[in-house]
C-alpha cells in the first residue's frame, strides 16, 4: 500500500523552510535569465568596431538571446517533466558558461551569434523555466510572495551587472569580460544545487515508482469522478500495460501537456499576455533616447533608468505580498488585469509629460507597474492551471510570446521612424496594454463563473460524505477551480487547500 | 555687410560664405583660420599584449593640418613603416598603429602633434596594454568558488538525507488518512518536512 500512495501523493508544499533558500537560488537563476541580456549592451560598441560590422548586427547577438531563451521554453519544459528542476538548471548554468567562455575566444560575428545569442540563450533558457516551476513546487499558501521575491532577481541583477559589466569592460575588455562573466554564469549551477527535489514527481531517483502509482491512483479515482481530464487520464490497470498501450499522443502529452491547450484558463492567460507583451518592453527600449530627443542630457536619461529599476526591485515583492492577503488571492486575476492596465494607462499618459520632473514620475509609475505585472506574470498561470500542469504550461506560453516580445520594440521603431514623434509609440503600447487588460479581466470574470458553475455540478455528482463540505468549498469557488482544472490525481491536496483556505478566509471548521 | 559670431575664433574656425540672391547671384568667402585644435578620439586606450593598438588623434579645425607627427613620451618621434608602427594620416585625423603590442615596451603616453600654416597643437594619448592571461585568475578564482559552493551544498544534503526519506514517507501516505484528521496531518506534514 505504502509505496504506490507515496508515490501518487504530491505531498503538501511545505510552505517555508528550505523553501525559502529554493527562493533564494530562482532569485539568482530568474535574475541571470532576464537581466544578463541587457547587461551585454555595454560590450557592443567595442565589438562593433573590432569586428567592422554595423550597430544592426551587432543588435541580433541580443535577439537571438532572447529569442532562444524564451523560444527553448517547451524543451525546458520537456527535459523538467523528465528530469526534475534541479539537473536541468545546473546544466543550464552550465551551458551559460561554457558559451561565454567560448565567446571570449570568436574570431567573427557568426561565431558570436552561436556561442553568445544561442549556446548561452539556451543555457538561460534551462534556467528560467525550472526556477519558476520549482516555486510552485514548493510553496502553495504563501506563494505570491515567493513568486514576487524570485522575479525580483531581475532588476537587481540589472542593477549589479550593468556597473560590473563596466568595470570588467574597462579592466579586461571584451574578450577577458566574457570569460569572467562566464565565470560568474557558473553560479547558475550553485542556485541549481539548491534547487532539492520535492515530492516523488520530480526527483528522478524515484520516477520509476511514480509512473506506476500515479497510473494506479489515476486508474482508480477516474473512476468514481467525472470532469475535465486530459488524455493521459485514461483508466489502466498497471504500468507495463499503458507503456505498450501509450500512442504517440499521450507519450507526447506525457512530457509535454498539449490538452492544456483545451484548458480554458490557459487560453485566456496565453492570448492576453501575447497580446500584452506587444506592447510590454518596447517602452523601455525607448525611454532614454525618448529622454534624449526631448533635450535631455545623457547622464539624466540613464538616470531615468535607474529609477525603473529600484521602483522596480521594491514593486515585485511587495506586490507579492499584496496578492498573497486574503482580499486578493481568490481575485488575483483581476489584480493582474488591474496592473496590466495600468501599465497602459501610464504609457498613454506619457506624452502628456513634457518636463524632466514629468518624466521621472512617469519613470516611477512605470517602474512600479513593470514589477508588479512581473510579479504577477508567473503567478497567475500558476493559479489558473495548477501547479501539476504549470510545467507544461510555462513552456507553451514563453514559446507563443516569444514572437510578440520580439516584434514589440522594432513595431515601436517603425512607428517612430515613421511619424518622427515618440508619442505614437507610447500610445500604441498603452493601447495594446490596455486592451489586454480589458480582455483578461472580462475573460477572467467569465471564467470565475464557469468555474463555480462546474464545481456546483461537480460536487452534485459526488456521493454522501463529501457533501458536507461541499457548502463550503462552493463558496470558495476560486480554489477549487485550481483543482478542478488539474485532473482527479490531485484531488487530495485540494482537500487540504480546503483546510488552507478555511484558515485564510477565517472561518474554522474542522 | 558685416555678421558676428559669439564665441572663440578657435571653435568656429572654417570657410564661411556671404550670398547676395541677386541675379546673377554674387558670392564672397571668409575664412576664419587657426592653428590645429586637437583632440585626442580617446584620452586613455587599451589594447591587448599581441594584438594591434589604435591610437587615434583628431582636429576637425580650419585649416587642414599639413603635417602629423607621434612621438613617444621624451623619444624621437615615431617614423612610419618602421618596426611595428604604422601611421594613417589625412588633414583631420591621425592614426598610430602598434603591430603585436608588448606590456613593456608599448605602455605609456603617446603625443601627436599638428602643424598648419597657423601654427601647431598637440595632444596626448595613453596606452594600457593588458596581459593575455590578465583575465585568467579572476576566471579561475570564480570557477573553484563556485565548484567549492556545490560541493558544500551537496555534502550538506548528503548529509540530511536519511531524514528525508522519511519525511517522504510520512508526507505521502498521509493524506489517505480519513478526513477528519486531515487538519492534522498537514500540520504533521509540514513539521517533518520542515
Amino acid at each position: 500500500m505504502p509505496p504506490p500512495t507515496k508515490a501518487g501523493q504530491a505531498p503538501s508544499p511545505p510552505d517555508g523552510g528550505w523553501g525559502w533558500v529554493v527562493v533564494f537560488g530562482a532569485f539568482i537563476s530568474i535574475g541571470f535569465a532576464y537581466a544578463f541580456p541587457k547587461g551585454l549592451a555595454i560590450f557592443f560598441k567595442e565589438i562593433q568596431d573590432f569586428f567592422g560590422t554595423s550597430y544592426g548586427e551587432i543588435a541580433w547577438v541580443s535577439s537571438i538571446m532572447l529569442a532562444t531563451t524564451y523560444g527553448a521554453g517547451p524543451i525546458s519544459s520537456i527535459l523538467v517533466n523528465r528530469y526534475g528542476s534541479r539537473p536541468v538548471v545546473m546544466f543550464g548554468g552550465l551551458l551559460c558558461g561554457v558559451g561565454m567562455i567560448s565567446a571570449a575566444f570568436c574570431t567573427s560575428i557568426l561565431q558570436l551569434y552561436i556561442c553568445v545569442g544561442f549556446i548561452t540563450g539556451f543555457g538561460l533558457a534551462l534556467n528560467l523555466q525550472p526556477s519558476v516551476i520549482i516555486i510552485g513546487k514548493y510553496f502553495l499558501k504563501r506563494r505570491p510572495i515567493a513568486n514576487g521575491l524570485a522575479m525580483a532577481g531581475s532588476p537587481v541583477m540589472l542593477c549589479t551587472l550593468a556597473p560590473l559589466n563596466q568595470f570588467l569592460f574597462d579592466n579586461f575588455g571584451w574578450r577577458g569580460s566574457f570569460l569572467i562573466l562566464g565565470a560568474i554564469l557558473l553560479h547558475c549551477c550553485v542556485a541549481g544545487a539548491l534547487f532539492r527535489p520535492i515530492g516523488a514527481a520530480t526527483a528522478s531517483v524515484k520516477t520509476q515508482v511514480t509512473e506506476e502509482g500515479k497510473d494506479v491512483l489515476k486508474g482508480k479515482i477516474t473512476e468514481d469522478a467525472m470532469e475535465m481530464s486530459s488524455p493521459t487520464d485514461v483508466p489502466v490497470k498497471n504500468k507495463t500495460e499503458e507503456e505498450r498501450g501509450k500512442d504517440c499522443c499521450e507519450k507526447i502529452n506525457q512530457y509535454l501537456d498539449f490538452s492544456l491547450f483545451k484548458h480554458r484558463g490557459f487560453l485566456i492567460y496565453l492570448i492576453g499576455n501575447v497580446l500584452m507583451f506587444l506592447g510590454f518592453f518596447a517602452p523601455i527600449v525607448f525611454l532614454a533616447p525618448y529622454a534624449k530627443h526631448t533635450g535631455i542630457d545623457e547622464y539624466s536619461a540613464a538616470f531615468l533608468l535607474s529609477i525603473l529599476a529600484i521602483v522596480d526591485m521594491v514593486a515585485r515583492p511587495t506586490t507579492g505580498i499584496i496578492a498573497n492577503s486574503k482580499w486578493v488571492r481568490p481575485r488575483i486575476q483581476y489584480f493582474f488585469s488591474f496592473a496590466i492596465a495600468f501599465n497602459g494607462t501610464c504609457h498613454l499618459l506619457c506624452p502628456l509629460a513634457s518636463s524632466y520632473m514629468g518624466l521621472v514620475v512617469y519613470s516611477g509609475f512605470y517602474g512600479l507597474a513593470f514589477g508588479m505585472v512581473c510579479a504577477m506574470l508567473f503567478e497567475t498561470l500558476m493559479d489558473l492551471v495548477g501547479a501539476a500542469r504549470f510545467t507544461s504550461a510555462v513552456g507553451l506560453v514563453t514559446i507563443a510570446e516569444c514572437c510578440t516580445i520580439l516584434l514589440g520594440p522594432p513595431i515601436g521603431g517603425i512607428l517612430i521612424d515613421t511619424f518622427g514623434d515618440y508619442k505614437y509609440m507610447f500610445i500604441k503600447c498603452g493601447a495594446v496594454m490596455v486592451l489586454a487588460g480589458t480582455f483578461l479581466f472580462v475573460m477572467n470574470y467569465y471564467n470565475y463563473r464557469m468555474l463555480a458553475k462546474e464545481e456546483k455540478e461537480r460536487k452534485a455528482k459526488e456521493e454522501d460524505p463529501k457533501s458536507v463540505r461541499t457548502e463550503n468549498e462552493s463558496r470558495n469557488n476560486n480554489w477549487n477551480k485550481d483543482t478542478a482544472q488539474d485532473g482527479p490525481e490531485l484531488e487530495p491536496l485540494k482537500e487540504e487547500q480546503e483546510e488552507i483556505k478555511k484558515e485564510m478566509n477565517g472561518t474554522n471548521e474542522v | 555687410v558685416s555678421g558676428r559670431i559669439e564665441g572663440k575664433m578657435e571653435e568656429h574656425s572654417g570657410i564661411y560664405e556671404c550670398v547676395y540672391e541677386t541675379n546673377p547671384v554674387i558670392k564672397g568667402q571668409v575664412n576664419i583660420s587657426v592653428a590645429p585644435q586637437v583632440t585626442a578620439y580617446k584620452k586613455s586606450e587599451h589594447g591587448n599584449e599581441g594584438d594591434t593598438g589604435v591610437l587615434i588623434c583628431k582636429n576637425p579645425s580650419f585649416p587642414p593640418v599639413s603635417s602629423w607627427t607621434w612621438y613617444k613620451n621624451g623619444q624621437e618621434p615615431i617614423i612610419n613603416a618602421s618596426g611595428r608602427y604604422i601611421i594613417k594620416s589625412n588633414g583631420s585625423k591621425t592614426e598610430l598603429r602598434i603591430l603585436k603590442l608588448n606590456i613593456q615596451e608599448d605602455t605609456g603616453d603617446y603625443h601627436c602633434n599638428a602643424t598648419n600654416s597657423y601654427g601647431s597643437g598637440d595632444a596626448t594619448v595613453n596606452l594600457r596594454v593588458r596581459s593575455r592571461l590578465a583575465a585568467l585568475w579572476p576566471f579561475l578564482g570564480i570557477v573553484a568558488e563556485v565548484l567549492v559552493l556545490v560541493t558544500i551544498i551537496f555534502i550538506y544534503e548528503k548529509r540530511r538525507k536519511p531524514d528525508e526519506v522519511l519525511d517522504d514517507d510520512d508526507g505521502g501516505s498521509a493524506p489517505l488518512k480519513s478526513n477528519a484528521t486531515n487538519h492534522k496531518d498537514k500540520n504533521v506534514r509540514q513539521r517533518n518536512a520542515n
